[in-house]
């Protein structure tokens, strides 16, 4: 009743065919969460950031997993020049890490991140972030230092979005 | 086992129906490689980025490759680093810009989309120079500072994925 066996698919003969190797490539499972909660002001301690990270359950334990993080981010009025500490992290390991620097630094930016599924139970999937000092040589997240022609910290929207796939034949 | 001519794919519970016109868009290869390699030092002349690039032999002529490339970065000798970036399909200069600024930092993913050049192999990646040898440059899968102190390269691991898709 459940299982049709066949080697292609077609809308009609006269068109291309569609083998069902191609078709073994797909997203099986997919979540997104946006952060509107405006500046976040990291330390000197790791810490997840909010918004860039989610606890989730793979679908699959054969899957990889394709983690977009839309994060803008500026210097603080404490020091122009900024620097930041990035580590990003699925299943308590840590898949890889970078700074985040720059003088007078303002930017947004989509990270992407790949990497296989550890199972099929729970685990976190995010960035930890800390500064190079508190409130002095830092990167603040999800805001601006000017604006419009002047200081302003401008409430700035991120975005998380996972996607977790099966590797086509 | 043949050819199956359906306009729609339904479950028994009537709950999924995928349109088989729908499948049209899909992934026929992917290849994807991490690099672990650490810090790369370029220098004045353009080289092929260690990591960021892939011998890759489309399937087939009418598809799309898409080049997913994350690259850390950061300046390690004059804080005023300037870099200079190529990316390339099949010898075919498709982008160029320059990356630079005082005390830089990042871990960036590029991001493009280019026509597949047929069926014979051909190399997709990224190119890269400094502005000026151990001078005013930009030093790849690496960090400048970590945790609040002075140099620390960091082995910053970087990530290339290729994926050929017809839409």
């Amino acid at each position: 009743m459940s299982t049709i066996i066949v080697d292609n698919l077609t809308v009609d003969e006269t068109r291309t065919q569609i083998p069902l190797t191609e078709l073994s490539h797909r997203v099986i499972k997919s979540y997104r969460q946006t952060y509107n909660g405006g500046q976040w002001n990291p330390t000197t301690t790791y810490q997840w950031i909010p918004g860039m990270f989610f606890d989730y359950t793979p679908a699959s334990a054969s899957s990889r997993i394709r983690t977009y993080c839309h994060i803008p981010y500026s210097r603080n009025s404490g020091n122009a020049l900024g620097i930041s500490h990035w580590v990003f992290y699925a299943n308590s390991v840590e898949i890889g890490r970078h700074s985040i620097s720059g003088n007078h630094l303002e930017d947004m930016s989509t990270y992407i991140w790949d990497f296989t599924s550890w199972g099929t139970s729970t685990g976190r999937i995010g960035y930890q972030n800390r500064s190079y000092a508190d409130d002095n040589h830092e990167v603040r997240v999800y805001t601006t230092q000017y604006w419009d022609g002047g200081a302003s910290a401008q409430v700035c929207i991120g975005q998380l979005v996972i996607e977790e796939y099966l590797v086509g034949v | 086992m043949g050819t199956l001519t359906v306009e729609t794919l339904r479950d028994v519970a009537g709950t999924v129906n995928i349109p088989a016109r729908e499948l049209k868009q899909r992934v026929i290869q992917c290849y994807q490689a991490q690099y672990t390699g650490g810090e790369w030092n370029p220098d004045n002349t353009y080289t092929w980025i260690p990591g960021a690039f892939y011998d890759m032999t489309p399937r087939r002529a009418d598809s799309r490759i898409k080049f997913t490339c994350r690259i850390p970065h950061a300046w390690v000798v004059a804080s005023h680093a300037i870099s200079n970036w190529y990316f390339y399909a099949n010898n075919i200069l498709y982008y160029n810009w320059s990356e630079s600024g005082t005390h830089i930092e990042n871990g960036k993913t590029y991001q493009f989309e280019v026509p597949s050049w047929g069926t014979s192999s051909g190399r997709i990646g990224l190119q890269h120079r400094s502005h000026a040898n151990d001078n005013h440059e930009v030093r790849l899968y690496t960090t400048y500072h970590w945790d609040g102190g002075g140099r620390s390269a960091q082995n910053s691991r970087g990530h290339m994925i290729i994926e050929e898709l017809l839409y």
